[in-house]
């Protein structure tokens, strides 16, 4: 066993974890700028 | 509140792809450990990552430690917005750090967890903490009183950041010490140095731009609450 697998799963692991945490945020980001905008012209 | 909303995007990119740039010379570029120096030596090449994290997350504690003096000393939103990213990011890059870690171990060690080690027990503390805070500040209604005790936590759960970092050169047990200072024992290869080093300013820069991305959140968030009563208030009259 020399731990190559081990080491591709961190990174799987991890990229996963922020993967979906920035996916999630800029997500979040876009809609609020949205909302933002909408609230803006009904004021 | 200033506008970093044009730094967000930018950095984040250039974080993301230094972060894999990162990964992929850590696995084809950088050489090889010494294969009877270590059980699994191919598992070393999680630290690309592993330490960067680890470096950041003290970062993102010591925003989370200067936002609650912040709040204290001046009872202002920014502080509070600075607890919030701090203890949100600790957790992100925590979370990194307590999963890589046990992995590398159960390879290394054989053991993925050692109870008897400082450093590994403080860290995992460390990370516990901003779980705590990140749960309590989504489940607890925001007022004064929430986050008088959430920044207390915040402010002495950073003691065990020195505690941590200081760990493995006091009382050192199994977790390896500290690589980058150059001693006979810990001398380090350069391009081992050089992929490590590019993993860390990546991971910096990432950070950054996650801390200005949730910050423009915050800022998005008040000017819709400001917004929305500015409504309210019109439609009541």
């Amino acid at each position: 066993m020399t731990g190559e697998t081990e080491a591709i799963i961190v990174y799987v692991s991890l990229s996963l974890i922020l993967g979906v945490y920035i996916y999630n945020r800029l997500h979040l980001l876009l809609e609020l700028r949205s909302k933002n905008k909408d609230e803006t012209d009904e004021v | 509140m200033r506008d970093v909303s044009h730094a967000v995007v930018p950095l984040i990119t250039v974080g993301i792809i230094g972060t894999i740039v990162t990964a992929i010379l850590g696995f084809f570029w950088a050489p090889a450990v010494d294969s009877n120096s270590w059980n699994a030596p191919e598992a070393y090449r999680i630290i690309y990552w592993h330490v960067p994290f680890a470096w950041v997350s003290f970062l993102a504690f010591a925003i989370l430690f200067l936002g609650s003096i912040f709040w204290y000393a001046k009872r202002s939103d920014f502080g509070w917005v600075m607890v919030t990213i701090g203890s949100e990011m600790g957790l992100l890059f925590g979370l990194g750090v307590v999963i890589s870690g046990p992995i590398w171990g159960a390879a290394e060690w054989g053991v993925p967890w050692d109870w008897g080690d400082v450093r590994l027990n403080t860290y995992a503390l460390l990370t516990a903490v901003a779980l705590f805070l990140v749960m309590s500040m989504r489940s607890q209604p925001d007022g004064e009183e929430t986050r008088d005790t959430l920044a207390a936590i915040g402010l002495f759960g950073f003691i065990l950041v020195p505690i941590t970092a200081m760990a493995t050169t006091i009382w050192r047990n199994r977790h390896p010490g500290v690589i980058i200072i150059e001693t006979e024992e810990t001398g380090m290869d350069s391009e081992i140095r050089l992929v490590l080093f590019l993993g860390a300013i990546s991971l910096m820069v990432l950070f950054a731009g996650l801390v200005s991305l949730n910050y423009e959140l915050h800022s998005l968030r008040k000017q819709i609450s400001d917004k929305e009563s500015k409504i309210d208030e019109e439609s009541m009259q």
